[in-house]
């Protein structure tokens, strides 16, 4: 009876899928949807006293990436100037200075990670952390390293450097660019911020603040400016930025011990890149066998080309080596350039102080009569002082700027080792994504000028 | 079967399935306990056989043969009807149904590529009835059955082509080695690009062109009605690439029907939109037990004629010092040359890492039944070393360091075992209720040479083909040795469980309910070893000179499949039926992934716990959808049949403020021959009109609209501490792509039958297509985000042709053609520019990933020294476009069967030609940019067009442009041949066996034309799985060559 009225009638069928539809409605199927996402920390997380003081750890990450992480300032400065040369199989723009592929600009990805994260972490501190010293260290601490990542990226970029934030999930821009004169300002506000919070005990963060202002004080021409801020300054101070084989790994380490794609040089330029018989524009970094640059003779492979000698730098041999980022000899270099530019008798004084008590195996300079050639030794020392630690192309910048040096004087220039020439752009740009800005935001067309 | 099918009537959906779910239990449930259903079903005639006495029942015995041939036709299902007893014929066609009751029967007969046959029986009580049958081909196969999102219908039904590959005829002429192979050229609009020569690394398989910018475009693969997963294996060292896919074993499978876009799979819905293949793997028979054996022996060879390198020698001016003086060089006056060599690691006897290594696999399997339960069981063993060996030198030299031999897996680096076992069991609970088991499990270990991980100046062709043009220190590589690079063990470990349990009970002739449930697990474990003291290998690591290291992952990855559905039918009148479906899905996806790496291991050592230097990491990802469809249709005079319906879906991954998504789809099927107005009966005897549109989607990855933080590992203090920073910025209104497709079809069948032809345009667009939008670096809130602002479109004609050329008693000659014409194209970015590099672009106009350079307008050897450099060349100032790559725009398959001594012997080729598309050769680019060991920058005698690319890559001054290897890599190749004897029938009636045949077959033979300049032009580095991917030759070996012989006894 039933099977039939159902076969035979079509309100039967009706009826039964009426009933189905029933049995079947009513609850809500989205539960079904809920899946997990462990890996994912969510903006919950970070209101905490632990969440912020991991945004904290976080920028300190971001500092050493954009000072030495994968082919970050310490690396790309120093193939870019004469520090280094590439090794490496196909074309090496950094090295040439030529077609200069700013998609290939991984540094100014960290320097804006460096700000907005140190931004990020201050204002989550400032929340969540219990007043106190330990707290102002660590506010400190982030400021110090956001005015120094400022100064770092005006010695290396050209005018015209964007700043961007995210505000309530939302993308943020300064309406213009910053010049490069107007970064150095910026990061001396910071300095003087972190300066302002850090306690006196905090020697070694105030110190950083200290060497930090300074050095942007000298590439804005005020020298003896700079001189008076780092006077308190110990010459034994050194701050380094950390490295560890898993987490931020040493940039150096990895392009030049591992993969054997860098060389330090002689001379670089006018076609030589590591003979004691050059004649190029670089300095002889490795036939001198000076102390301060310890370097493996002679070479102990060839690069990935097959024939770029490659020499082994002792003091980048493990992923994990720490690297001088400020230190107290920086203090007395900036004393000793604000003296000669005074006209002062004490700058030969300073550098042969230092020769004499913090490394052994240096014997003291003369003074080379000229004045260029006072600044090419004070520059040299400079140069073999702060090796590799992102100083040299802000101090090659500063020759041409300050000094009022050809640039085809300072870098390397002429014939390219490899075939070809070296090209004649002096300053990075911006990574080309910071045009992707969604509509209504300032427009970013680039550098405002590739002055040097 | 056909006999599952039939018809059905609007059912009412409901998107709670679980609620559907119970219902359908429920209603399963009623006939098992029910006792007026019980007492129905004792009327029923199907349950009669098992009670009746020997006098009441009889046995059909027959054979069925080929009309035009007169040869047996194997795999011919043969059933009664009404009783629901079948068999399938043997290879010689020869077929027996016992225990049959006495009495007049419909006998009916189906095989995909015949006509079907219907005819009645008398049975005598206790007697044999005979009955002979010979089978038209029919290549338009308008009733053939083929399955949809709503159940199985009559082709004719259907108004989208669907692609049918009847897979046992296949599998035992061809011996496949992998289902990309039996997938390749067999369906107009599939293509099948294949891997690299690696064992294990997988081939991709796209229909109907691609899709998406930025999502995977593999198709979605249903299993006996459970989702399978495709795209990476599980643990595979993911330089090589791999495919899921390959662990489905050809022989266990019955037919694959392609469902080629969203016209025909809108009701498939979110992950649907690149097409369906919906597989039926083999199943038991009423009958004796028929048991199936093979073995196949075979070897597989690396034929690529690998370049030389070259260095041109010769000094500085006025020096003595040697030095690589390139040709440029020279013509500049810098250096003068003296001599030039060349060497060739991998063609050297000496040095030479490939040589050609065995195959062999072992099958056996079986299927029969009886009564209510039918079964098939197969087993597989396969143990294939790829074509890889240490050289004899490098094994003398790494004995003598190490004071051992170098083991047996560095010597053959790549090997595969793979073990594969299915068991497919059907129940006929009641004449109204049945249900089918299916269970596949797959044990797979993978040997496989170290490539590199992906990295630059790595892996074993890196080093070779970097070479510097004379035998080093190390044998002509260039700064590795080849045993060393052989002696860093990649393995994997993959097992795979494929479970479905589908139940369908018909409670009334007009409503037919199923229901399937089913889990696809994969379990991996892969892992780099290389043991201390066992060579210096850079490439992959943290150490540079570590001596040890041990990277290991563990990975599950698991599909859950709920499919429910039900159908109706009801005829209104004679001329005139309705028939509707409705179901309702939930599909979840889960990734659980822990890795952990270690350098520095300790003598003897051969874990991560005894290195100095460990990371660890851990993903999850899970991702679920739910849908529901309903479906109707209707038919007048079985001629002409409407169907439309819609799906609607949600997923896990759209955004938050995304909510459900629909597809519709209507159809329009039209078998115009059969109309009485039809003016050309008597040319053709099939004509058919088709007409679809719908609509599929493919969804975002599974964590695409999150904003999350991520974590890092930063050393502070002396100390390695984690540290959190904005990942990404998620987008709240994320939904999934969404392709929309129209298709118009011609089938015809002409001469008898004899010529047919199946024809289909398509257009389809792809809209809110995925964009990845690049960051602005500032914000600091990831590198990109994904936002649905794009457009793709896609346009194609589909050719199938299948003609019987020739037949008479010594020869018949089958041929098909299969074209396939796709253009591709981005319609809109979304505003979003397009990069400005050159190589693969997305550009709104040109195809995805079509490739774009500045072009070489010419070049003048002003000086006439035979050598180009960058002032005799001529370059564009802006980029043009290059062509398209990744899949060919053009594509025709030519299939031969010539069949001997009335099938006796069987000749198969398939010639395979591909045209229209584009790659960029970087293997040569790398080598005259950058190694600088090709001809073109050493040897003077090079032809100037190729110094012209070498030099314009290299020039700053000339943009460094690639145009010159921009190339295109048209080809025709003998994908396969293959030669089968069938054992004479008197010798298998001395045997104890029921038929026996041997197969000679050979796969990715000759390359018989090509315009591509390198190796070949199916080497590739990577198997591009997205359209980000983007395909280049890149230090690949091209496929490997494979000849099989493999032996068919059934008993």
């Amino acid at each position: 009876m039933r099977s039939g009225f159902i076969d035979s009638h079509p309100l039967g069928r009706a009826l039964l899928v009426l009933l189905l539809s029933a049995t079947v409605g009513g609850c809500s199927p989205d539960d079904l949807l809920d899946v997990e996402y462990p890996d994912f920390i969510t903006e919950a997380a970070i209101g905490t006293s632990a969440g912020a003081d991991a945004l904290r750890i976080r920028a300190i990450g971001d500092f050493a990436q954009l000072f030495n992480g994968n082919m970050a300032l310490a690396t790309t400065g120093a193939l870019w100037t004469d520090e280094l040369a590439s090794g490496r199989q196909q074309y090496d723009f950094f090295d040439n200075r030529a077609n200069y592929r700013r998609d290939w600009d991984i540094s100014f990805r960290h320097w804006s990670n460096l700000r907005n994260q140190s931004l990020r972490a201050v204002e989550a501190m400032t929340s969540f952390l219990p007043d106190g010293p330990d707290k102002s260290t660590k506010i400190g601490h982030m400021k110090a390293l956001d005015g120094l990542g400022m100064v770092l990226m005006a010695e290396h970029y050209c005018s015209g450097i964007p700043i961007g934030r995210i505000e309530d999930g939302k993308m943020v821009f300064d309406e213009t660019p910053l010049t490069y004169n107007q970064l150095f300002e910026l990061g001396i506000q910071q300095l003087d911020a972190a300066l302002a919070v850090l306690p006196q005990s905090a020697t070694d963060l105030r110190n950083l603040a200290l060497v930090s202002k300074a050095r942007a004080l000298l590439n804005l021409d005020r020298p003896s400016e700079a001189a008076a801020v780092v006077v308190s300054v110990p010459t034994s101070f050194t701050w380094k930025a950390e490295f560890a084989s898993g987490a931020v790994q040493s940039g150096l380490y990895d392009w030049i011990e591992t993969s054997g794609n860098y060389t330090p040089t002689n001379r670089e330029g006018n076609g030589n890149y590591d003979s004691c018989d050059g004649t190029g524009q670089g300095l002889p970094y490795i036939c001198e066998g000076d102390p301060r640059i310890r370097i493996q003779r002679p070479h102990f492979r060839v690069g990935q080309d097959g024939t770029t000698r490659i020499y082994r730098l002792l003091d980048h041999t493990k992923p994990n080596y720490s690297i001088t980022v400020a230190s107290g000899i920086e203090a007395r270099l900036i004393e000793a350039e604000a003296n000669l530019r005074a006209g002062g008798s004490t700058w030969l004084t300073i550098l042969n102080g230092l020769r004499a008590t913090m490394i052994s195996g240096l014997g003291p300079l003369s003074d080379p009569g000229t004045e260029k050639a006072r600044v090419d030794l004070l520059f040299k020392e400079r140069a073999y002082w702060m090796y590799l630690t992102a100083h040299r192309a802000g101090d090659m910048r500063r020759l041409v700027r300050q000094y009022g040096r050809q640039a085809s004087d300072v870098y390397p220039s002429g014939a390219f080792f490899k075939g070809g020439t070296y090209a004649t752009q002096y300053v990075f740009e911006p990574h080309e994504a910071e045009a992707n800005r969604p509509d209504g935001a300032p427009e970013f067309v680039g550098c405002i000028n590739l002055q040097i | 079967l056909r006999f599952l099918s039939k018809k059905g009537a609007a059912f009412m959906y409901s998107s709670l399935f679980r609620k559907l779910a119970m219902g359908v239990l429920l209603a399963v449930s009623i006939p098992l306990t029910s006792p007026a259903v019980a007492a129905m079903s004792a009327e029923s005639p199907a349950e009669v056989p098992g009670s009746l006495g020997m006098q009441q029942v009889g046995v059909i015995v027959g054979q069925v043969t080929d009309a035009s041939s007169g040869a047996g036709v194997s795999n011919v299902s043969v059933y009664l009807v009404a009783l629901g007893i079948g068999a399938l014929t043997n290879e010689e066609g020869r077929f027996r149904l016992e225990r049959v009751p006495s009495g007049d029967h419909t006998l009916q007969l189906e095989r995909i590529g015949y006509a079907a046959l219907t005819q009645v029986v008398s049975v005598p009580a206790g007697g044999t009835a005979t009955v002979n049958f010979a089978m038209q081909m029919e290549t338009v196969r308008l009733d053939e059955i083929v399955v949809t999102a709503s159940g199985e219908m009559a082709r004719r039904e259907v108004g989208n082509v669907i692609g049918s590959i009847n897979v046992p005829t296949l599998t035992e002429k061809l011996d496949f080695t992998d289902i990309s192979q039996l997938l390749s050229g067999r369906t107009p609009g599939m293509q099948v690009i294949q891997g690299t020569g690696t064992l294990g690394s997988g081939a991709i398989v796209r229909v109907r062109g691609i899709n998406s910018m930025s999502l995977r475009n593999d198709p979605l693969v249903i299993i006996d009605g459970v989702r399978y997963q495709t795209g990476e294996m599980v643990a595979t060292i993911a330089s090589l690439g791999s495919t899921a896919l390959s662990q489905l074993n050809p022989n266990e499978i019955e037919s694959i029907d392609v469902i080629k876009g969203p016209a025909a799979a809108a009701l498939y819905g979110t992950a649907a939109a690149n097409g369906v293949l919906v597989v039926k793997t083999k199943r038991g028979v009423v009958g004796p037990t028929q048991w199936s054996a093979y073995m196949t022996g075979g070897i597989n060879q690396q034929t690529a004629d690998w370049p030389d390198n070259y260095q041109s020698w010769g000094r500085n001016v006025g020096q003595t010092t040697p030095i690589h003086c390139r040709l440029t060089m020279a013509s500049a006056g810098t250096c003068m040359v003296d001599s030039l060599t060349t060497f060739n690691p991998l063609m050297n006897k000496e040095t030479r890492p490939f040589a050609n290594q065995p195959r062999f696999v072992y099958g056996l399997q079986a299927r029969g039944g009886g009564g209510p339960f039918t079964f098939f069981i197969s087993g597989e063993v396969t143990d294939d070393t790829g074509p890889y060996e240490m050289p004899a030198s490098e094994v003398a030299r790494i004995t003598e360091i190490r004071g051992s031999p170098p083991r047996d897996n560095q010597i053959h680096p790549n090997q595969m075992r793979q073990y594969a076992f299915r068991s497919n069991f059907d129940l006929e609970i009641t004449p109204k209720a049945r249900t089918r088991v299916s269970v596949g499990y797959n044990d797979l270990e993978l040997d496989q040479p170290f490539g590199g991980g992906g990295g630059y100046f790595q892996g074993l062709l890196m080093q070779t083909v970097r070479g510097p043009g004379y035998r080093t220190a190390r044998n002509g590589n260039a700064v590795q040795w080849t045993g060393d690079i052989l002696s860093v063990e990649i393995n994997t470990r993959e097992k795979r469980f494929t479970g479905g349990l589908t139940t369908e009970y018909e409670p009334f002739p007009w409503l037919r309910l199923r229901g399937t449930g089913g889990i696809d697990n994969m379990s991996g474990f892969a892992s780099t070893m290389q043991v201390l003291g066992e060579g210096v290998v850079t490439g992959w690591g943290r150490i540079v000179g570590q001596q040890g290291g041990r990277y290991v992952r563990r990975e599950q990855k698991t599909r859950y499949s709920l499919d429910l559905g039900a159908t109706a039918t009801w005829d209104y009148s004679q001329d005139l039926g309705f028939r509707g479906s409705a179901g309702a899905q939930y599909f979840q996806d889960q990734m659980y992934r822990t890795w952990g790496d270690g350098f520095t291991l300790l003598p003897g050592a051969s874990t991560i716990s005894a290195a100095s230097d460990r990371t660890v990491g851990e993903v999850t990802a899970e991702e679920a959808t739910y849908g529901a469809y309903v479906e109707g249709g209707v038919n007048y005079l079985n001629r002409l049949f409407f169907t439309t319906g819609i799906r609607t879906d949600k997923n896990s991954a759209f955004g938050m403020r995304q909510g459900s998504v629909f597809y519709p789809r209507a159809s329009v099927s039209w078998v115009v021959a059969e109309e009485p107005f039809f003016p050309f009966k008597d040319f053709f005897n099939d004509a058919r009109l088709r007409f679809a549109w719908g609509m599929a989607g493919v969804q975002p990855s599974s964590t695409a609209a999150i904003a999350f933080y991520s974590s890092s590992l930063v050393p502070h203090l002396g100390s390695v501490l984690p540290g959190l920073a904005l990942g990404s910025l998620g987008n709240a209104d994320l939904k999934p792509e969404t392709t929309t497709e129209y298709e118009f079809g011609l089938d015809l069948g002409m001469l008898e039958r004899r010529l047919n032809l199946e024809a289909t345009y398509f257009y389809k667009k792809s809209q809110d297509a995925l964009v990845s939008v690049a960051l602005p670096p500032s914000v600091a809130a990831g590198t990109s985000q994904f936002q649905n602002l794009g457009e793709v479109k896609n346009t194609g004609f589909e050719l199938a042709v299948d003609g019987a050329a020739m037949r008479t008693s010594l020869l018949s000659w089958d041929i098909r053609v299969s074209g396939t014409f796709v253009k591709n194209e981005i319609v809109s970015r979304g505003g979003v520019p397009p990069t400005m590099t050159q190589g693969a672009r997305l550009v709104e106009g040109y195809p995805i990933n079509g490739l774009w350079a500045r072009p070489i307008l010419g070049w003048n050897d002003a000086n006439g020294d035979g050598i180009l450099t960058e002032n005799e060349i001529t370059v564009g100032d802006t980029m043009v476009y290059r062509g398209p790559q990744q899949v060919p725009p053009r594509q025709f398959i030519l299939t031969n069967n010539f069949n001997f001594f009335d099938g006796r012997l069987l000749l198969l080729a398939q010639l395979d030609y591909n045209a229209g598309h584009f790659t960029q050769w970087n293997m040569e680019r790398d080598r005259c940019g950058a190694t600088m060991n090709c001809r073109a920058v050493n040897d003077p005698t090079t032809p100037l067009k190729e110094q012209a690319a070498a030099v314009a890559f290299s020039s700053s001054a000339l943009g460094r442009t690639p145009w010159g290897y921009m190339v295109p890599k048209d080809y025709l190749r003998l994908r396969e041949l293959s030669l089968v004897a069938s054992l004479p029938a008197r010798i298998v009636q001395a045997l104890p066996v029921a038929s026996a045949s041997i197969t000679l077959a050979g796969r990715n033979l000759w390359l018989l034309w090509t315009d591509y300049p390198g190796l070949d032009p199916e080497a590739q580095y990577t198997v591009p799985a997205s359209g980000t991917v983007i395909d280049y030759d890149w230090f690949s070996e091209p496929p490997i060559r494979t000849w099989s012989l493999r032996v068919n006894v059934n008993f």
